[in-house]
């Protein structure tokens, strides 16, 4: 089938130059989309993107406001709006609680839970002055909700996101702005590759997982943009798990 | 190719709103055959006559033995079940207001019976012979979100729809060994004639659009779409999840 469901729409993807958010912007450019790339690793992105015309890649730290701030005053002179952002970017910590460094603990909450809101912030704004009724969808994770030990800052941030996503739909659902957030389990990704490339760990870790799989980036990935899309517009404020059964109880 | 392609549905509560609903879109969306199931049905074979893939079936699904019966015949005619859409569900009668204090036991249990026990009673029958015939299949359970969002005056509705939820976790944890995925969705206040008593009272209406954060009630179409993203491989590593979608009306 593949429907078209962003033909003509203006998407900004931050953390775009891997695994779930490169997955996010190849599927939004094969989905019709025009679309900016926020990463900090350059030569990643350039090595992603650089054939595509589709796709405009910027560098931005989204831990500093006002790279954040300029990064997106840029796609807005490139492309006039911004319909849909994939707020996406974030880092992981493997460090537990005792022995959690201070470094550790701000660089995560800088990226996964600053950054959200620095570019969650200037880009409503755009949207409220341009009058856009645009989607917001805020990468979260399952350790937002499932207690997982050795990576202290990470669930912290991500519940933080949770609650971020649901003051945002509250305050720009008058207009018309949709936030949402998805959060993904264990996916085959870079920031996973700890655990999957570990045979141990790993045949420990499928043990616990109902689908004895780890999730694939088109899965999560189809969830992101099923938020992004139509198909959500009455959904606003709701964070939407897509980890296999990992955190049922 | 369409999003279900060669696949059999069971949907019960097809009579009316979200059920109805859902029919119509799996039909427009490739479905092999879709067995309309819902406890009176002559409208509903009207509506479908001219449309060869729908059968439609009467069923009280409070009635167990009424249940496996039903489901064996959905069987008979199109071989298997691989999407079970367990949507039937009914609120408190006559858009009556039901107090904590005051509601009566009878009509308690006609909601208990019906929401939970019949849901319940859908879900074991069709997934026991999904199991039984190794159909990797998808279940897809209709909650509210009346209860996160806590409406006074609804009786046993919002509790049985808690329920639902937590029998959607059960389900999904128990049966992903066999392949079949179990989620949930949870609407909120609907252009449906369930909601119609709310809507039509005043003061009920303004204060229910005030509460919602997007100003309006849902469409129809706007939960079968959550639906039938459940349903779909779009969804396919989401398991024991409730979707709520009510316009930010329970933050």
């Amino acid at each position: 089938m593949e429907k078209q469901r962003f033909v003509d729409k203006i998407a900004l993807v931050t953390g775009g130059a891997n695994g779930l958010g490169r997955g996010m912007v190849d599927q939004l450019v094969k989905e019709g989309a025009q679309v900016a790339v926020f990463d900090i690793e350059d030569d990643t992105m350039e090595e992603a993107f650089a054939h595509n015309d589709r796709v405009c890649c910027l560098h931005c730290d989204v831990r500093d406001y006002d790279q954040v701030q300029k990064g997106v005053r840029d796609v807005i002179e490139r492309y006039g709006r911004i319909d849909v952002l994939m707020n996406n970017a974030g880092i992981i910590h493997r460090q537990g609680f005792l022995e959690c460094s201070k470094e550790g603990w701000l660089d995560v909450m800088d990226t996964n839970l600053n950054g959200v809101f620095y570019v969650g912030q200037a880009v409503a704004r755009t949207m409220v002055d341009l009058g856009v009724e645009g989607h917001i969808v805020n990468t979260c994770s399952n350790t937002s909700r499932k207690t997982v030990a050795g990576v202290t800052p990470y669930g912290p941030s991500k519940a933080g996101v949770k609650m971020l996503t649901q003051i945002m739909a509250l305050e720009l659902a008058k207009y018309g702005i949709h936030v949402n957030a998805v959060a993904p389990g264990t996916s085959r990704t870079r920031i996973a590759a700890g655990t999957i490339n570990d045979p141990e760990r790993s045949a420990a870790f499928l043990a616990k997982m109902p689908f004895g799989r780890y999730g694939e980036v088109r899965e999560m990935v189809s969830v992101a943009l099923f938020l992004a899309s139509e198909d959500a517009s009455f959904i606003t404020g709701e964070t939407i798990y897509e980890e296999g059964g990992f955190s049922l109880p | 190719m369409a999003r279900f392609d060669n696949k059999v549905v069971l949907v019960t509560g097809a009579a009316n709103g979200i059920g109805r609903c859902m029919v119509e879109r799996f039909l427009s969306e490739g479905v092999e055959g879709v067995a309309a199931v819902d406890i009176e049905c002559r409208t509903l074979k009207d509506v479908f006559a001219d449309e060869r893939r729908v059968r439609t079936i009467p069923c009280d699904i409070t009635d167990y033995n009424a249940v496996h019966r039903m489901v064996d015949e959905v069987i008979e005619l199109f071989g298997r079940i691989d999407i079970l859409m367990n949507n039937a569900g009914i609120s408190m009668k006559d858009g009556e207001r039901y107090g904590m204090l005051t509601c009566p036991k009878e009509a308690w249990d006609s909601v208990v019976s019906t929401n939970l026990n019949g849901s319940f009673y859908v879900a074991q029958a069709v997934a026991q012979r999904m199991v039984k015939a190794n159909t990797k299949g998808v279940i897809v359970n209709t909650s509210s979100n009346t209860f996160r969002f806590i409406p006074k005056y609804l009786g046993a509705y919002p509790a049985t729809k808690a329920a639902i939820a937590v029998f959607t976790k059960q389900f999904a944890k128990e049966l992903a060994e066999y392949g079949i995925r179990v989620n949930a969705f949870g609407p909120g206040t609907t252009l449906t004639r369930m909601s119609e008593p709310t809507r039509s009272n005043p003061e009920m209406n303004e204060q229910f659009l005030r509460d919602i954060p997007m100003h309006r009630y849902g469409e129809v179409r706007e939960a079968v779409d959550v639906a039938l993203f459940l349903a779909s491989e779009q969804s396919s590593f989401m398991l024991g999840e409730t979707i709520f979608e009510d316009g930010g009306q329970s933050l």
